[in-house]
Order: structure tokens, then sequence, then C-alpha cells
């Protein structure tokens, strides 16, 4: 705790140099004053305007409804603001994760046995839940190329709807014999953003139709420290591949408030190289596939995840075309710790008490 | 004077996943009448670039006059099983540690604090990879049928 009061405190993330209570009593004071500015306001609009005053907001248009919704968000921000920093203030951080806990707890009463099991790990109900056809699990990606493909398809439709727009203001310009200079001006950056977001589509889509997808199965899931496991791969698509590897990596990741700044940093902290492969022609007719089995490290550490820090393990596919740019393609995986020898005592959660 | 809040873990303070341990806490130095609670819990936290998260596996909290004992200050026995995780961990950019924790609100407003550390599992340091030469040399077992 800080010896004395500081008028000026560093601040990263939820730490700060500041006394604890002095930033509470700010908050409460701030929280307050919004909540009463927006009360007392909202009963004086109310009040003139029921009580049939002639004032600026009773002319039809005036914006009332407006008024009505930011004076509503006042007492809304204010008053929940209030209610949780004063519930902080008289509870330690310890009982609120006790609460937390147990709310969790009586949530999650019907999801079955497996995070009660493994604290701080993540259900794996989201990653085998699609059956294979070589092996017992198919896994999904991290991420979808189709997001990328919409995202780009939707920007490169909107930019050449207006850049249409712009180019007939030109022509009429032009046939007015009263050329738009400044439209025309504009229209040179415009344009050649055009050009790029078409070439960019084209290409996406085009690597999309000879890439084709990335099929991993697993032969057990979730899988733990120590243990092997066996994986099928196939790889679909119209391409010549220069070389394709298979990786499983494990990787730390955080989130932290840099300022008004939410970031996110990655340490990969485990490197396994499963099987590489050169020179591969792929077709559609005869698609790339083969079955591997790897170990997961027995000094490696498992899946771990909490609100800003995760431990992740994924598959990793890597694959280089010829004449095309590397593309990767990410499976995540959750390992747990190596089994443990049961224990005679019951439940992990039982405890007593003596004193 | 401040008072004395004591912490005894059993062994070296290293435990297998799932295991069963006692621990005491015991409060001196201390008038009973000025306790106004004590809270003891066994938590993980985290440490390094993110945001420190925090989880309690066990919490209870006392106050005088709603607990089976009058006086607070008397050694207090708990046994519980530890959870099989998360196990400690020393990470590069993320670190989990494991700690018993008593917690003293004296009615004059002010609080004082205790932990004792200890490690759950055996989970050796991460390093930061990719390190010169180490993606080649590291332990790949990988039997290939190309079919």
């Amino acid at each position: 705790m800080a010896k004395r009061f500081r008028f000026w405190t560093r601040k990263q993330g939820t730490r700060t140099t500041g006394v604890r209570e002095v930033g509470a009593l700010g908050e409460v004071f701030f929280f307050a004053t919004l909540l009463i500015i927006g009360l007392v306001s909202l009963l004086f609009v109310l009040g003139m305007r029921y009580a049939g005053a002639a004032t600026p907001l009773s002319q039809p248009g005036s914006g009332f409804w407006l008024v009505l919704i930011v004076l509503g968000s006042f007492i809304l921000l204010g008053g929940r603001g209030l209610a949780v920093t004063l519930l902080q203030m008289g509870t330690s951080p310890e009982r609120r994760s006790a609460l937390s806990r147990q709310a969790e707890w009586l949530r999650t009463l019907g999801e079955g046995a497996g995070r009660a099991e493994y604290p701080g790990i993540p259900d794996s109900s989201n990653f085998d839940n699609s059956p294979g056809i070589r092996l017992a699990y198919r896994l999904p990606t991290s991420h979808s190329d189709a997001w990328l493909l919409i995202v780009t398809l939707t920007f490169s439709v909107v930019w050449n709807v207006l850049v249409a727009v712009l180019v007939r203001e030109v022509w009429y310009s032009f046939q007015a014999h009263r050329p738009n200079w400044p439209a025309i001006l504009a229209l040179v950056p415009f344009a050649t953003i055009s050009g790029w977001t078409l070439w960019f589509l084209g290409r996406h889509m085009i690597m999309q139709w000879a890439i084709g997808p990335t099929q991993v199965e697993i032969s057990e899931h979730p899988l733990a420290v120590g243990k092997t496991c066996r994986i099928f791969l196939a790889q679909s698509g119209r391409l010549d591949v220069e070389h394709l590897t298979v990786h499983l990596v494990c990787e730390e990741r955080t989130t932290y408030q840099q300022g008004t700044d939410i970031r996110s940093d990655r340490q990969c902290v485990r490197l396994v190289r499963i099987a590489e492969y050169r020179q591969i022609a792929v077709s559609a007719a005869d698609p790339f596939s083969v079955e591997l089995e790897t170990a997961i490290p027995s000094q490696g550490m498992h899946s771990f995840q909490s609100p800003h820090n995760a431990v992740e393990w994924e598959l990793v596919v890597r694959v280089k075309p010829k004449r095309w740019p590397l593309f990767e393609r990410r499976f995540p995986v959750i390992v747990r710790p190596a089994p443990v020898e049961e224990s005679p005592h019951g439940t992990p959660d039982q405890y007593s008490t003596t004193g | 004077m401040e008072p004395l809040i004591s912490i005894r873990l059993p062994g070296k303070r290293q435990y297998r996943p799932a295991e069963r341990i006692e621990w005491q806490y015991q409060i001196d130095a201390v008038a009973p009448h000025d306790i106004q609670a004590v809270e003891a819990s066994i938590l993980w936290y985290t440490e390094g670039k993110g945001e420190s998260d925090m989880l309690v596996h066990f919490f209870e909290r006392r106050v005088p006059g709603t607990t089976e004992v009058a006086d607070l200050r008397a050694m207090r026995t708990i046994t519980l099983d530890l959870p099989r995780s998360p196990l400690t961990y020393d990470g590069v950019i993320l670190k989990i540690r494991w700690c018993a924790r008593v917690k003293l609100f004296m009615r004059s407003g002010k609080s004082f604090l205790e932990e004792q550390a200890f490690r759950l599992g055996n989970v050796p340091p991460g390093r930061a990879y990719p390190e010169p030469g180490q993606a080649l040399t590291d332990l790949a077992t990988a039997v290939t049928l190309r079919e």
C-alpha cells in the first residue's frame, strides 16, 4: 500500500501505484454524479413536458426522445458503476473470486465433469464433437478462410460501387462540357484502390479454389502430456507443393491494457516437428493424405485458459505451393496434465477444518 | 505493532496434483476484539506480461461471533485436496503461481496479508522458441505412411 497520497500515479492495466481506496472513492464520486445528473435532468424534462410549460423540448422534432435516451444512459451507467464499485469496496478479491467460482460451478453443472475435474483447462467439447472418417475426431481450424473472403468481397463491392458513382459523375460532367476537376482528381486514387481490391479478391478466390481444404483427424482427444496420438492429414486442391510441414506448437498468449488499447502477445515455448514433405503434386482426383504419430512432450505444460492468459497447443500445417505464397492452417487441441493416480480421498474439492 | 500471521505448509511445499494436504495458520500479537474478519484461501494467480488473473480453490471467511470459536487467533487446521490443474508454471511471458494466503481485517480499517507460495506439479520452466538450431534437434517422432 502506498505510504502517502500521490498526485501522479502510474498505471498498467489494472495495476497502479496509487492508493486503491482513493481511487475507489473517486469512482464512487464520478458514478454518483452521473446518476444524480441523469435523475435530476430526467425529472426536470418530464416535469416541464407534462406540466404543459412551453420549452424548446415541447416543440415537435426538438429531439425529446433523444434527450430521454441520453439521460437514461446516464442513469444506467451511473447506477451500474456505483453498485459495482460499492460492492467491490467491501469485498476482497479472494472473496469475489470464490463467489464467481461458485457461480461458474452452478452454471456448468449440466456440462459434464470435464471442467470441474481439470480447472483452468478449456472445455474440449467444441473440439471433439465432429467425428472423423479415418480417426476418431476431425479437428476444426482456429480461424476460417471464409471470413477473410467475405470481408474482402464486402469491401471490394462497397468500394467499387463508390468508384462507379464517381465515374458516372465525371462522365456526366464531360457530357455537359463542364469537367468536374475535383471528382476527376479523386478518381485516380479511388480507381487505383479499386484495381487493387479486385486483384486481391481474384487472387484470394483462385487460391481458395486451388488450395482446397486441409483436413486433420486425431485418434483421441483431449490429449495428455507424455502420451502419443495418431494424426491423419489430408490436403486437397489443385497445386504443386514445394514443401509441406506439420508441427505441434505450444504458445503462451496474453492480453493486457496499454493506455486505452488492449494488446495481445504470444510466445512459442514448444515446437515439435512432426513431418516434412517436399515436391508433392496434389490434384482433385488424388489428394495428399498421410497418417502420422506424435507424442506430447513429457516436459510440456498443459493447456490453460484464464480471462487474460492462456497456454495453447496447436497442430500447424504449413504449405508452400509453387508460384503462390506460403499458407498456414492451425488446428487447436486440448492437452491435459499427465494422468495422476486416483486419490483415495474422494473428489478434489473436499476439505475439512479444525480450530 | 503489527499483528503476526503464521502459515505452515507441510513438507517441502511441492505437491502432486490431487494430493491431500493439511495446512495451518495462526494469528498473534493482536487483541481478539480488534479483529473484524479473517480470510484464508488457497489460490493461483498469474504473473507476466498479461493482466493478472486469479482463482481461489479454497476460501473461508471467519467473522467473530459467527464461527464455532470466539477467538480467531487460535491455530486453524485445514485439510483439503488440491486440484489436478493448473500446475505451477514458469513460462516466458506467463507464470502461474500457487499460494496459501491469509488476510486479517482489523476493526480500525487496516488489513494485513501473509502468504506462502508452493508448487503444484513439476512442470519445467518454459523456454522461448525458436532458438538457433533448436527446431532441427527437437524431438520429433514421426512415422509417415504415404498412401
